[in-house]
């Protein structure tokens, strides 16, 4: 699903964001990407959505080498990524349901179905009473909610989530990942930064972890690279 | 269908979303297209001025001495037919002469009044340099013909004027074009700017260039479209208006009619120029926004 060959990250003349990190994610995994801040975690999934391209190495998504992908195919790899943000990115001034409402939008998907599958999404998550509401009205675990649909409403086949869990409480944190855990038992893969230490203890899944851009750990196995 | 339709649902909920951003964009292309619109038809109304007064300059045919006058008007309303052609006696012309003069009129006193040559005149409206001339070379046939003036002296003097008038008219025309069309681009970049995140968003969920770019291009047009119509709306009140007062102050403006001032091929480009403007312009701010945000 996901692999890296010695991906480098550098920006301008401050320290690499990351250093050559090798690693692969298998289609229906469950993965924690993990670190201190700084380590390189949000940076690996902005070069896994093509947001940004690696300085080198090669990365293949869905079997596709990102790193060198012409600009006018990354929305057609992003359709089948589904991205939750910490900060959420929901738009203050649409509702829910039309922030829920704009992957399938993009994808020219008939209003009749992006209807049905938007009230499927903020069913999922709990949601569908605050449908018509704007984002600014919610708390933040709603929001986070409404991020979480927005994200699984293609039905994407991964889905990439940048500390989900990081502005919410216990409660919320469970009701979240309980949603990644639903989607991944549906068949997405998932990969989830967060710096949450009790999260990774409660959830026994494969962990990746990141410092200061380099790859220092894979699930069991302690891979130290060797600069 | 769908497709379209959705575009258009998009660009008219942006408008509306936006209604300061809206206004400042519409005010923008209706200033535009009316200082564009205002200079044009300024440039076609002293065209067609000087064109009238052109017109005021007579064809003169002198005559040799003891020729028919009047065999001499006939055949000049017979080689220009339509035209006014009026028969000036020696003693007419003398009169015509001391009069111009004014008070040194008096240099003429000890002439008689049979000392200039009988001559017949021939005046069509709004005459060109090169018909005044092809009219002079017919009245040279006329019966007793000495010589014919085409009056080409001030004629060419005021083609010269009129062709400098264009070139100058046309070149400032392109400026005020060029500077509105900045005017707009900016004001527009500030349309595409207030809307960054909804176009990061919808990228980051999978749109393409596109999908992006479509309504906002669709929103520039239209915003072009409604200033320009705003704007033939004020130029078309304004001729409406101004014409009669431009009669009274100017009697040889007589003939310039408000179609003369805003013809329909004026407005029709304006309007058309109006929702290219807006379409180009918000093309170059999207273009610049989303070469800055990347893929």
């Amino acid at each position: 699903m996901i692999q890296l060959f010695h991906v480098q990250k550098q920006y301008g003349a401050e320290a690499p964001a990351l250093v050559d990190v090798s690693l692969a994610v298998h289609k229906g995994e469950f993965v924690f990407l993990t670190g201190p801040s700084g380590a390189g975690k949000s940076t690996l999934l902005r070069l896994v959505f093509c947001a940004e391209p690696p300085t080198d190495g090669q990365i293949l998504v869905f079997g596709r080498n990102v790193a060198r992908v012409r600009p006018s195919s990354v929305p057609f790899i992003r359709r089948s990524i589904g991205v939750v943000f910490q900060d959420f990115k929901l738009l203050e001034h649409r509702t829910l349901a039309e922030n829920v409402a704009f992957p399938l939008e993009v994808r020219g998907v008939r209003p009749r179905e992006v209807e049905r599958r938007v009230n499927l999404a903020l069913r999922g998550v709990g949601l569908e009473h605050r449908a018509g509401r704007f984002p600014l009205s919610l708390s933040g675990g709603e929001q986070q909610r409404a991020a979480v649909a927005r994200a699984l409403v293609g039905d994407p086949a991964l889905l990439l989530a940048d500390e989900p869990t990081g502005n919410l409480d216990t409660e919320r944190t469970a009701e979240v990942m309980q949603l990644l855990e639903s989607a991944n038992a549906r068949g997405t893969t998932v990969v989830v930064a967060t710096h949450d230490r009790a999260l990774l203890a409660r959830h026994k899944k494969r962990v990746i972890s990141l410092e200061g851009g380099r790859l220092v750990s894979d699930g069991e196995q302690v891979r130290r690279t060797s600069s | 269908m769908h497709a379209l339709l959705h575009t258009l649902r998009r660009a008219v909920d942006a408008l509306r979303r936006a209604p300061f951003v809206t206004v400042v964009a519409v005010g923008t292309l209706f200033v535009a297209v009316l200082l564009t619109g205002a200079f044009a038809a300024a440039l076609g109304a002293g065209e067609r001025l000087l064109a009238a007064w052109a017109g005021e300059v007579p064809v003169s045919v002198y005559l040799v001495r003891g020729a028919d006058l009047e065999v001499a008007r006939s055949a000049a309303e017979k080689l220009a037919p339509g035209a006014a052609v009026e028969a000036v006696t020696p003693r007419d012309a003398m009169r015509r002469l001391r009069a111009s003069l004014g008070e040194q009129g008096r240099v003429l006193d000890g002439l008689g009044d049979d000392v200039l040559p009988a001559s017949v005149e021939v005046h069509v409206r709004g005459l060109s340099l090169s018909r005044a001339r092809a009219l002079a070379a017919r009245l040279r046939e006329v019966p007793g013909a000495a010589e014919v003036d085409d009056g080409a002296a001030w004629l060419s003097r005021l083609e010269n004027l009129l062709r400098q008038g264009r070139v100058v008219g046309l070149a400032l025309l392109a400026l005020v074009a060029v500077a509105t069309a900045i005017l707009v681009s900016n004001t527009l970049r500030l349309a595409v700017y207030a809307r960054r995140e909804e176009i990061e968003i919808m990228k980051l969920v999978g749109a393409t260039d596109g999908y992006v770019s479509a309504p906002i291009l669709l929103e520039g047009a239209l915003q072009g479209l409604a200033g320009a119509a705003l704007a033939v709306g004020v130029l078309a009140a304004s001729t409406w208006a101004l014409v009669p007062r431009l009669h009274e102050a100017l009697p040889i403006a007589a003939r310039i009619t408000r179609a003369d001032l805003l013809p329909g091929s004026l407005l029709v480009a304006l309007l058309l120029g109006g929702t290219a403007l807006g379409l180009v312009a918000s093309a170059l701010s999207l273009r610049r926004f989303l070469r800055r945000s990347g893929g």
